[in-house]
């Protein structure tokens, strides 16, 4: 159930990880420590960012491939997924996103790109004093988005989908059959989906909290179901203050 | 069971076999608007790498010599106006890229090196010939499960596979060629200029021992290129169009943003090949003689400093008004003792360098410690 | 073969558990000045440092992965992968190793400057690498350039360096400061030059440079 804080660039942030890390974390979202204080202001209403979830088919070669209709389909369930976790959440109620302008679309997009860069290292930081005081953030950028749509925070999403042909399923059979895995070699991985989402402060930019969920084998954010699944899971420790200040900070 | 074990054989089969049969050409722009499903996600992936190119500040913004190279393309392929778009890409390396999706991609450098309007067409008509023949897809197809395309995951190295960056098949080449040939011809080129621009990039190949990755910067495959537009072009008896002085005019000053820019990546070696040539020099810019400056002062070999000062003077003499080179004077000036000179120079620097240079701080400060 | 998993040996021991000390401290009053072999620095409290100095790099030249010693410090609140401060200092012979390109005591800032960007383009594939202005500076009350540059990452993300740097007999000397242009880059631009400010060389600098260790000539 519960899937560890996934390790998404860890060649990257290897040199940030080395001592002092935390090891088997317990809880597997993110809470910013103003959100742990007395009396938290919790986002009342929250509008959802542009969902882009990248389908990529896997060969049994290797050669990933993206599948735009499948991109579009993924990304219209996860949206569809997010709305109905935040109407059973009782504190929360999503605003509708306006249409963005070519210029405003430029900034959104380049706060999405901090957003990746941000939390890929804050999942992997392994720091105990900003787990423990989690600060991250994207800065202001977006306040226009408030005063637009009033919402108090921004959802942001990304996430990716392998699929594989049925090639390579038939290679990763074959792959565990001895003898015929001397012509097809090993078998091959087979898909995984991952997604990970974080709610922002659109007027201090700070990531109140964040959340991911990686899932080997046989699902598929194609599949309406699946992909309700997982965004429960994931909703599922929102916001999670006191289980994360009983693990981190207490 | 077994229907599950004949369902693996055939996968593997069918998945190990794939041929680029029935696959057919363009014929016009509207054909474009009708692609096969798998054709559709190559386009796809290929209009992703537009959007990493333009977003991450690839493209070099030139309006006039963008225009100029997109009328020539027009000119060549007139039934896929729209649907061939041309653009420069902001590298000093030699190459130049056809996208599956009609994107047409002109290295900086390689644009400095093409001498006249026919040696351009020559590249261009080769590259779009890849783009209307769909050798991507033809490629991808015949290639997708072979191991060493196992790197696609990489959006670059997917696109590199799948465009000419690398190159293609020689079959794939040689049909670009001869495509590519019937183009230059009809449009009214002489086709007899194509095999020069492949020459001169062979020679400067072979001059720095160039290892990159590209398919202008290849050997073997420009050799080839080389002999089959002269092969192709052995009976042509017309007089074509050669059009220097309109590609001259529009990619003069390009010229010197590529020595600029070789000379900012350290490719100095290149710079000086280039501007000890006599033939290809007289396409620079008289200012260019500052970068053959700035080349022997990185080269620094001996009795470069002397050869650096030689093409400063140069520079000043017959371009007086290119501010950069009398601060280097200067500078050397300046350290060899010689006060009144420095202070010369830099003056004469700060009165010529636009108010925002970036060396400008630099001059200020000295002159005021001479 | 032996060679190379003998290389693979030292850098899982240096990278694994085995290490003795931390790689990172937290900066309190206490260790605010971080003291390398040849120089030092105060660092912002409540950021986390580089616990020793790193000493050595591998870098490739024309391809060929190469071993060259230098001694760097780096500083960060957030992590490495969104910002840093990095003190580096490299040796005259190997300044900037991947033009193969020494430093001279008697070269000018914005001379050093030319040849650091041409290196720092080289050595990180960053062609597009842009410089927004080049300007005379001080540090340590010597001669120095102040760089200014910036590059688009893949996702359209302006990252920007700031780079003050000098070169005197005993090497080049650069700082940097790195960040995502939005929001990082001007919250702790002020930090980074508190950390300029502070830069001192220590008498050390002028010993001999290291030889190259046994080790490290395994992975060249």
């Amino acid at each position: 159930m519960i899937i560890r804080k996934f390790t998404f660039l860890a060649a990257l942030i290897l040199a940030s990880t080395l001592s002092f890390t935390v090891h088997a974390a317990s809880t597997p979202h993110w809470v910013h420590y103003t959100l742990l204080q007395s009396n938290p202001r919790l986002p009342k209403k929250v509008v959802v960012l542009p969902v882009n979830i990248e389908v990529l088919e896997v060969t049994a070669g290797g050669v990933k491939e993206e599948v735009p209709a499948w991109s579009a389909e993924a990304s219209k369930n996860v949206l569809k997924s997010l709305s109905i976790a935040i109407k059973k959440d009782p504190t929360i109620q999503e605003v509708r996103a306006p249409r963005f302008s070519k210029k405003a679309t430029a900034a959104v997009d380049e706060h999405m790109a901090l957003y990746k860069l941000v939390v890929n290292t804050a999942s992997n930081i392994g720091w105990q004093h900003k787990i423990r005081r989690f600060d991250y953030g994207i800065g202001p950028g977006l306040t226009s988005l408030r005063q637009k749509t009033g919402a108090d925070a921004a959802i942001m999403v990304y996430g990716r989908d392998h699929v594989s042909t049925a090639g390579r399923k038939a290679k990763a059979v074959a792959g565990n059959i001895p003898i015929i895995n001397i012509f097809t070699g090993p078998p091959p991985k087979l898909g995984h989906s991952y997604i990970h989402i974080g709610v922002v402060d659109l007027r201090t930019g700070d990531l109140l909290w964040m959340n991911s969920e990686y899932r080997e084998g046989a699902s598929n954010l194609r599949d309406y179901d699946d992909a309700n699944e997982i965004i429960a899971a994931i909703f599922e420790w929102y916001p999670g203050i006191e289980k994360y200040r009983k693990v981190y900070v207490q | 069971m077994r229907n599950v074990f004949y369902f693996m054989l055939l996968s593997l089969f069918v998945g190990g076999c794939a041929t680029t049969g029935g696959v057919t050409s363009f014929s016009n722009a509207e054909d474009t608007g009708n692609l096969h499903e798998k054709e559709r996600r190559l386009w796809h992936e290929a209009a992703g790498f537009d959007d990493t190119i333009a977003r991450s500040d690839q493209l070099y913004e030139n309006k006039q010599a963008t225009v100029y190279l997109q009328n020539v393309m027009d000119r060549l392929y007139p039934e896929f106006k729209g649907k061939i778009r041309v653009y420069i890409y902001d590298s000093t390396e030699l190459n130049a890229f056809a996208l599956p999706n009609g994107s047409v991609y002109f290295n900086l450098g390689l644009l400095a090196r093409i001498q006249n309007e026919a040696q351009l067409a020559a590249v261009m008509a080769h590259e779009a010939a890849h783009f209307i023949e769909k050798h991507s897809f033809k490629q991808r197809v015949s290639t997708k499960n072979s191991a060493a395309f196992a790197l696609s995951g990489i959006p670059f190295a997917s696109l590199a596979a799948a465009s000419s960056i690398s190159g293609f098949s020689r079959d794939l080449e040689r049909e670009a060629d001869a495509k590519g040939y019937e183009r230059l011809v009809k449009a009214g080129y002489n086709p007899r200029e194509a095999h020069k621009v492949f020459q001169h990039l062979a020679d400067e190949v072979d001059a720095l021992g160039l290892e990159e990755p590209y398919f202008f910067s290849s050997h073997p495959a420009l050799v080839e290129r080389i002999n089959e537009f002269k092969h192709l072009s052995s009976n042509y008896k017309g007089k074509g169009r050669i059009g220097s002085k309109s590609y001259n005019r529009v990619i003069s000053p390009l010229r010197l943003e590529a020595l600029h820019k070789d000379i900012g990546q350290d490719r100095y070696k290149s710079v000086i090949l280039v501007m000890e040539d006599g033939k290809m020099r007289r396409y620079y810019p008289s200012a260019s003689y500052y970068y053959l400056g700035e080349a022997y002062s990185r080269r620094d070999e001996k009795g470069d400093n002397s050869k650096a000062l030689k093409a400063y003077r140069t520079a000043v003499k017959k371009s007086p008004k290119f501010a950069p080179a009398y601060m280097r004077l200067g500078m050397h000036y300046m350290k060899t003792g010689s006060k009144k000179k420095a202070r010369y120079y830099f003056k004469k620097y700060l009165s010529l360098a636009p108010k925002d240079a970036r060396d400008r701080g630099y001059v200020e400060h000295y002159l005021k410690s001479l | 073969m032996i060679k190379k998993a003998l290389a693979l040996i030292v850098l899982v021991l240096l990278t694994s558990g085995c290490a003795q000390t931390a790689y990172w401290t937290m900066t309190d009053d206490v260790n605010r000045v971080v003291k390398s072999t040849s120089f030092q620095m105060s660092v912002p409290e409540g950021w986390v440092r580089t616990t020793k100095p790193v000493t050595w790099e591998r870098i490739e030249i024309d391809g060929e992965p190469q071993t060259i010693l230098l001694e760097s410090m780096a500083v960060t609140r957030d992590g490495t992968g969104i910002h840093a401060i990095t003190v580096t200092r490299h040796y005259p012979d190997t300044s900037f190793p991947t033009i193969k390109r020494k430093s001279v005591a008697n070269m000018l800032p914005p001379e050093v400057a030319d040849l650091y960007v041409s290196e720092l383009r080289k050595r990180s594939g960053l062609e597009r690498l842009k410089v927004l202005s080049n300007k005379p500076a001080k540090v340590n009350g010597k001669p120095a350039f102040r760089l200014v540059m910036q590059y688009k990452n893949e996702d359209g993300l302006r990252i920007r360096i700031v780079s003050y740097g000098f070169v005197d007999k005993t090497g080049f000397y650069t700082i940097n400061y790195r960040a995502p242009y939005l929001y990082y880059y001007k919250r702790d631009y002020k930090k980074f030059t508190s950390v300029v400010r502070s830069f001192k060389q220590l008498k050390s600098a002028d010993d001999p440079p290291p030889e190259i260790p046994a080790w490290a000539k395994l992975f060249t």
